[in-house]
């Protein structure tokens, strides 16, 4: 319906000055985005070349001395080492898991929905919280993991699951298996649903055993939410602080450092300017992942 | 269908050993003086006080997020205006940085305004880190939403704004709560930020909260735990009230 010519013009002029409102709209999102992230992220870039004002007050130049630094010192290079354990002990498992939990618990029924709710809990808590239960549980005398293995005659398999340089690390994996396998189920979840019955129907008809169907059938169809989980598990492990620094706060001796929580105690040491560059470092890594999922989009809007 | 019910039974036996640690918790937090421990945490360690932080902190986040998100989102999906891809796409950048990249700096703000230890120092940043998020949502939502509702409402003489108001804000309800949920978890669980800039202790936040007690208590898990419990609280009875809407909002930016 095309309007009558006065009207027309009103929607023209009402067009131009619609022009300049946009602005005035998106003005004050625009603004706090810029003022407290992407200012930062700029000024954490030229902080990175800049001296610690710890050693330096004048803060000079100081070209890659701080990237030196990262790449040097031990406490460092474990932090980035165990950024890549922790991502390969938790990406995999929360996804597998998730999964099979999200096929076991296909469908209707007031006893699945129950057990969806509950094992989507964990991740709505805080993680602080879960990181000072597990601290609980898994300490070494009187926590209930111990207590309950030497009540059962297996104290053999009692260990320091924190202090131990060699378990530090997996045992944190492990809390965060704890709080994201639910994250996975209810992606999968949401997948599965958008899944034909008919198909399943079809290769069960066929003589395809259920394992047979989940390879070969549903796992194909479920492509993107396992590339969301894993591009998510990714940026998450990249992230990865609360939990780490209240289990452990990284030790012990470095063993479950993280790039995050040796950035906080840097800072607080007064080392800006490293602790800038270990934020740098998370940054571009971050970005690296960024442009693969952006690459793969472009790929898949040619196809 | 025998393989069903196996997988069925597995499931829930992986939901047990998954309840375990929160049973506890609750289990633990009673001990030595059952319901006792959660007033005396309330009550001498001022736990109202850091509960109250938290919740000012996490409404007024909230409240920015989706005031500000929901004028910019409409404004980037109807009206035309210098700059708009560019602007956008800036402000999407925010979905990728992880907060480790700001940290140094936005102490060095925080501190140069006079920030640390009040509630805007905290509600700023949250929201700033928030809004990128909103804004794919409710933008994705606007996209949905005819233009012609905003022609239709100029042609009448009513104005961009009140077409805004009365007529798109409205339609976003459901968009509008799955952002709330999601800002509203991010800032009630936040750790590093808080840990960070509340330096003074009556400004803490419940995240922050845990480490001065386990000082204060020292062998006292009972009365930690029953903190605990009250620190997860809110989340756990808005979680219980609409799970589906949880599980919608926290799932919502994975799948796109």
């Amino acid at each position: 319906m095309r309007p009558s010519p006065p009207e027309r013009a009103a929607v023209v002029e009402a067009g131009w000055r619609r022009g300049a409102k946009g602005l005035l709209y998106v003005a004050p999102a625009v603004l706090l985005f810029g003022v407290f992230v992407a200012w930062p992220v700029a000024k954490n870039l030229q902080t990175s070349f800049l001296g610690n004002s710890e050693l330096d007050p004048t803060l000079s130049f100081v070209g890659l001395d701080n990237f030196r630094w990262l790449l040097e010192t031990r406490a460092s290079r474990l932090a980035f080492r165990n950024v890549v354990l922790f991502g390969v002990l938790t990406v995999p498992v929360q996804m597998a898991l998730g999964l099979l939990l999200a096929v076991a618990l296909r469908g209707r029924g007031a006893g699945r929905a129950l057990l969806r709710t509950l094992l989507f809990l964990p991740v709505v808590l805080t993680p602080v919280v879960v990181g000072y239960l597990f601290a609980d549980l898994l300490e070494t005398t009187n926590g209930s993991v111990n207590s309950t293995l030497r009540a059962i005659g297996l104290d053999a398999l009692a260990h320091p699951w924190l202090a131990d340089p060699a378990t530090a690390l997996p045992v944190v994996a492990a809390v965060n298996v704890w709080m994201w396998t639910g994250f996975s189920m209810a992606i999968y979840q949401a997948a599965i649903t958008g899944l034909d019955d008919e198909v399943l129907e079809a290769a069960a008809l066929d003589g395809a055993s259920r394992w047979q169907v989940v390879r070969y059938v549903v796992a194909p169809l479920l492509r993107p939410a396992h590339y969301a989980l894993l591009i998510l598990g990714v940026i998450g492990t990249l992230k990865a602080f609360d939990l780490v620094y209240v289990l452990t706060g990284g030790g012990p001796d470095h063993a479950s450092e993280t790039p995050t929580t040796l950035l906080f105690s840097t800072l607080l040491n007064g080392r800006d300017g490293r602790a800038a560059a270990l934020g740098t470092a998370v940054f571009v890594l971050a970005l690296i992942v960024t442009v693969l999922q952006l690459r793969r989009y472009l790929k898949e809007d040619r196809r | 269908m025998r393989s069903g019910r196996l997988a069925l039974l597995l499931a829930a036996a992986v939901t047990v050993l998954w309840m375990l640690p929160l049973a506890q918790l609750v289990t633990v937090s009673l001990r030595d003086g059952g319901l006792d421990n959660y007033a005396a945490v309330l009550r001498q360690q001022g736990l109202g006080r850091y509960l109250l932080n938290s919740a000012v902190v996490t409404a007024v986040t909230v409240v920015l997020v989706l005031a500000l998100g929901s004028v910019a989102a409409f404004a980037f999906s109807k009206l035309r205006f210098p700059g708009r891809t560019a602007l956008y796409v800036l402000v999407l950048t925010g979905l990728m940085i992880p907060v480790a990249a700001i940290l140094v700096p936005l102490t060095e703000l925080e501190t140069a305004l006079g920030w640390q230890s009040t509630y805007q120092g905290l509600f700023m940043p949250y929201a700033a880190l928030s809004l990128p998020f909103a804004l794919v949502i409710l933008r994705n939502t606007y996209d949905s939403l005819p233009d012609e509702l905003l022609e239709a409402a100029v042609v009448d003489g009513a104005g961009t704004w009140r077409a805004f108001v009365r007529v798109y804000l409205p339609l976003t309800a459901p968009a509008l709560v799955m952002v709330g949920i999601w800002t509203f978890l991010n800032s009630w669980n936040e750790f590093l930020l808080a840990l960070m800039f509340m330096v003074s202790p009556d400004m803490r936040t419940v995240t922050v909260v845990p480490a001065s007690f386990q000082l204060e208590f020292f062998v006292d898990v009972p009365k930690i735990f029953a903190a605990l419990v009250l620190i997860q609280l809110p989340v756990v009875v808005l979680y219980g009230l609409m799970q589906r809407t949880f599980e919608r909002g926290l799932t919502a930016g994975a799948i796109k």
